[in-house]
């Protein structure tokens, strides 16, 4: 059984992890935010008597879950939008062009040192790759690779096979690798 | 030239750079959050263990409410007591005359049959009058 101090140290642990996670899922911060509060208050209402040990895999089967009510519930939104709103704005569209992330670096600072700025610069596009990425893969990737989980834990928080975790996440490192290597990065070996 | 997984951590790596640098706005709501989750946990624990304390509590209110449901039981239980003793204390008080009622039939000259005789008084008395 966890103490409250074991589960502020975990969630501190992870808490900032699992906002750019949930941001880079649903691209927008305060429902990032909002999504992140309310696994955490799942997680502590619905497992008060899970051990610790057990906190990341219910930490992340939550905030997944939790995205998953919060698109469903954006579709809903954005069917009845579509329906009654004359105005069809067509921002929907998730071809977003990292270019344009790039041009808007909040960390692009002429003080900061060129290696800081080159470092921020290749972050931006990683990151816009990441947020195009389709959600099975970035899933995957982020599980497996971000919150350090092997392939059987991956497969689990996923509810999935641990082929389709290879799958998904060989997928999303050829995507990543291979969008550096269009900004001029190293090319990624062959296995 | 890398390895899938080599190229998957530097990309990690820089994932990790994005986490240190969140707005302020961000790392306090989250922190708010954070307080909101441990302090639902700790409000959990706390009622937990009340209750684990009010376990003898319980008991006492179940019984509680046991009498409370069958509160005519108790006077019925009682009167039927108090009859019962009543009944004890007749049947002592009765038994020592029935048994002085046979010492004396037995002990009389006359047969028992005369007693049982109605005329029988009143002829004895007439002849001792005599």
């Amino acid at each position: 059984m966890a103490s409250p101090q074991e589960l502020s140290d975990f969630l501190a642990q992870v808490e900032r992890r699992a906002f750019k996670q949930t941001a880079y899922a649903v691209r927008d911060d305060h429902a990032a935010l909002d999504i992140v509060q309310d696994a955490m208050m799942k997680l502590s209402e619905k497992y008060p008597d899970r051990p610790v040990t057990e906190y990341p895999m219910l930490f992340q089967r939550i905030l997944q879950n939790t995205m998953k009510d919060y698109w469903r519930r954006q579709k809903v939104r954005n069917l009845w939008t579509t329906l009654f709103s004359s105005f069809g704005s067509g921002n929907d569209d998730d071809d977003t062009d990292p270019l344009e992330i790039l041009g808007g670096d909040p960390d692009n600072d002429s003080d900061q040192p060129e290696a800081r700025l080159q470092r921020s610069q290749t972050l931006a596009i990683i990151e816009a790759a990441i947020k195009k990425l389709p959600a099975r893969q970035r899933e995957a990737f982020i599980l497996r690779y971000w919150e350090d989980m092997d392939v059987a834990e991956t497969a689990a928080s996923m509810g999935c096979s641990q082929g389709s975790v290879k799958t998904h996440c060989s997928r999303a490192v050829h995507t990543l690798a291979s969008t550096l290597e269009k900004y001029g990065f190293s090319k990624q070996r062959q296995q | 030239m890398k390895t899938e997984h080599e190229t998957a951590k530097e990309i990690v790596s820089l994932l990790d750079d994005s986490t240190a640098i969140l707005d302020r706005e961000v790392l306090d709501r989250l922190y708010a959050a954070r307080m909101k989750a441990v302090g639902n946990l700790a409000a959990q624990k706390q009622a937990a263990s009340a209750n684990g304390a009010d376990g003898l509590g319980h008991v006492l209110r179940l019984f509680g409410n046991y009498m409370h449901q069958h509160r005519l039981l108790m006077p019925t239980v009682m009167i039927a007591s108090a009859a019962l003793v009543a009944f004890i204390v007749t049947q002592q008080m009765v038994q020592p005359s029935i048994e002085q009622g046979d010492a004396f039939l037995l002990g009389a000259e006359l047969p028992p049959e005369a007693f049982l005789d109605k005329g029988f008084d009143t002829w004895i008395a007439r002849t001792s009058q005599r």
